[in-house]
């Protein structure tokens, strides 16, 4: 099997992954014992208007016919309108997805970047401080939920070093709309205060997400690069004169970040659901706000909409790691046992 | 005249929860140029450790507590001399499916590997690929360079095993050091494999270490034989020499234990299990398994001394003139 068939065949089981989801959202959501029209038009409408209501929005329907209608809507661009912003659900979304994923997206890059290279220093030091250190990173990231650690981090900021950056995306005028994400527009305009005002903004929430996952994704890595050096290839390469740079940033990396790009693939996804308390505490305003108010007021066109934009999210991040751990190791990618 | 390699009182001690073990107990051993030795011995007689010695790469928990080992008149024990060593020693291991790394193709583990041999001499492309291609055909893994292009899970056990052998080739080394080679391949292949080596010490003028657990291997590949037990060598000598006559209870043992097509001679084995290392070193280390054991076996560890013209036994039996059941 050729690495075109191997991204095919993925690419596929990702389609059908997706028409599975939007299935059983659109499903779920049509039987929630709600009454979308009742809430929409308050307590003093009459059950005519209700009825009209639900007849404009083709509530009257049989489900499966509902379906199709809503799926070729979503398919185009057609996403409802929110009981509670009175907007089309497409439109909040563009402007809550960017704030969400610009958050977790920075905070998975920094996870990679610290936790990756602290777990193989770690491991090629061993009993050494790092080791602990990194043991101690991972229990206390562990033990303390993000946004305990975000309460204490603006405390802290605010309280003795005067650091009022704790709540809110930017305190100065946005940079210009390029891709709703406040930090990289104002790289991409050269917004030289918005890129301060963001950056500083960014700095505590990122350190609340991401501070479990370097602790994670370090012990993992560090655990999976004692293991190579038992291997016997690592003595054999050993023996043929490697230096232990390439042997461990070259080989047994390799092999140890297979379970580590499975479980970042994991975090990550998980972020975007949970980033919700986070996005609390620091005001952030991003998607999972959005989506947890839509839950609260029985919002359906939205529930729906960021249940979908959050399982492509998986899906695509699924296919990602799948992707790339089949380019790591061959024998994910020609289907061969270990 | 000091000895290619020669290996000197060896003690060595692993750490483990706390305990101290002695691994390895006054372990001697020479080896000249171009010369084939075996080293048998069961499993966990300290066969490989010895080996890991000599390449300087011990398991961190394995501490040399007194000995001396010097490569072409080098000390090998000392960081320098460890590495220097390495440079002209290379080291085959026993399972092939293993031993290479899976996730990268054939040819950039072997392009690594030529390229640390170089220390940064620079060899234009050509030359590089033309070593890589005349080291695979010096390990006779034929295939018109496909093979370069393959994953080590695509390879066969033996064509690993060759594989492996050619990387050792690359760094053109004066000792070849075989822990087990052909233990985890079939039996025809074992054959190849080792009939290979032997023409490579024979071409390369390579001197060859060849551990096994299988006297037949040794008695074939090998021109001195050591014998281990239990972290000690029980016999040495010439293999030929060994075989017709040997000395030791545990060597004849062993040679017993062969299977023979001949009904004539029926099949023995050895009563009773490994000795365990971590036991009081009272006497010598074979004796609860002896059949000859005299009551001053049970007392004192015997030395190793030569009863024969070359040979070397560790038995106060043999020293009183031969191998009597008592």
């Amino acid at each position: 099997m050729r690495f075109a068939e191997f991204v095919a065949r993925r690419v596929l089981l990702a389609l059908v992954t997706l028409v599975g989801l939007s299935l059983l959202i659109f499903y779920l959501s049509r039987i929630l014992p709600a009454n979308p029209g009742r809430l929409a038009l308050g307590p003093y409408a009459t059950q005519a208007q209700v009825a009209a209501y639900d007849r404009e929005l083709g509530l009257s329907r049989p489900l499966y016919e509902q379906y199709f209608y809503w799926l070729w809507n979503f398919l185009h661009g057609q996403w409802g309108l929110s009981i509670v912003t009175k907007d089309n659900v497409l439109h909040d979304v563009e402007i809550h997805f960017p704030a969400t994923f610009e958050l977790i997206t920075i905070s998975i890059i920094l996870t990679s970047l610290i936790g990756i290279p602290l777990g193989v220093i770690a491991a090629s030091r061993r009993g050494k401080i790092l080791s602990g250190v990194v043991r101690a990173l991972w229990m206390v990231g562990v033990a303390i939920p993000s946004f305990t650690v975000g309460l204490g981090l603006q405390v802290i900021s605010s309280y003795w070093f005067h650091f009022n950056a704790i709540i809110g995306q930017i305190s100065v005028p946005p940079p210009t709309h390029v891709t709703g994400m406040l930090w990289v527009d104002s790289i991409l305009t050269g917004n030289w205060p918005a890129f301060v005002s963001t950056s500083q903004h960014l700095l505590l929430p990122e350190i609340a997400l991401s501070l479990a996952g370097i602790g994670q994704i370090a012990q993992l890595t560090y655990s999976g690069m004692l293991d190579e050096t038992e291997e016997d290839y690592y003595l054999a390469l050993k023996t043929f004169g490697a230096r232990s740079f390439a042997l461990d940033f070259k080989y047994a990396l390799r092999s140890a970040l297979i379970p580590v790009l499975t479980v970042l693939g994991l975090l990550y996804a998980s972020l975007i659901a949970n980033a919700f308390l986070v996005e609390e505490v620091f005001s952030w305003g991003g998607l999972s706000t959005y989506a947890v108010t839509a839950m609260q007021s029985d919002d359906f066109n939205a529930i729906v909409a960021t249940v979908i934009v959050i399982g492509v999210f998986y899906v695509v991040l699924n296919l990602l790691v799948d992707l790339s751990l089949g380019y790591i190791d061959p024998r994910i990618r020609l289907g061969v046992g270990h | 005249m000091t000895s290619f390699l020669e290996i000197n009182g060896l003690n060595l001690s692993v750490h483990s929860d706390g305990r101290v073990l002695p691994i390895l107990s006054d372990v001697s051993l020479t080896l000249e140029r171009s010369e084939a030795v075996a080293i048998v011995g069961e499993t966990g007689s300290g066969k490989t450790l010895t080996a890991r010695a000599v390449m300087g790469v011990l398991p961190k928990n394995a501490v040399i507590r007194s000995g001396t080992i010097t490569f072409n008149g080098v000390n090998v024990l000392t960081k320098e001399g460890a590495a220097a060593a390495r440079e002209h020693i290379a080291m085959i291991f026993q399972n092939p499916m293993s031993s290479i790394n899976p996730l990268f193709r054939v040819e950039d583990q072997m392009n690594d590997v030529l390229n640390w041999s170089l220390h940064g001499r620079k060899e234009t492309k050509e030359e590089k690929t033309s070593r890589i291609r005349s080291a695979l055909e010096g390990a006779q893994c034929y295939g018109d360079g496909k093979i370069l292009r393959m994953f080590p899970f695509q390879l066969s056990g033996g064509m690993r095993q060759r594989v492996m052998i050619a990387m050792a080739l690359l760094r053109k080394p004066s000792l070849l050091i075989a822990d087990e080679p052909t233990t985890a391949l079939d039996v025809t292949t074992q054959k190849e494999i080792l009939s290979l080596l032997t023409k490579l010490t024979k071409e390369e003028k390579m001197s060859l270490i060849l551990i096994t657990h299988n006297l037949g291997i040794a008695r074939e590949s090998s021109m001195k034989t050591y014998v281990m037990y239990a972290g000690r060598v029980v016999e040495a000598g010439p293999t030929a020499q060994i075989f017709r006559k040997p000395l030791h209870p545990y060597t004849k043992g062993l040679i017993d234990s062969i299977p023979s097509l001949d009904k004539s001679r029926s099949m023995e084995g050895i009563d009773g299990e490994i000795a365990q290392q971590d036991r009081a070193a009272v006497g010598c280390c074979f004796a609860s398994r002896c059949s000859y054991a005299i009551d001053k076996c049970l007392t004192r560890q015997p030395e190793l001394k030569e009863l024969a013209p070359g040979q070397k036994v560790a038995c106060y039996v043999a020293e009183q003139g031969g191998l009597r059941v008592v």
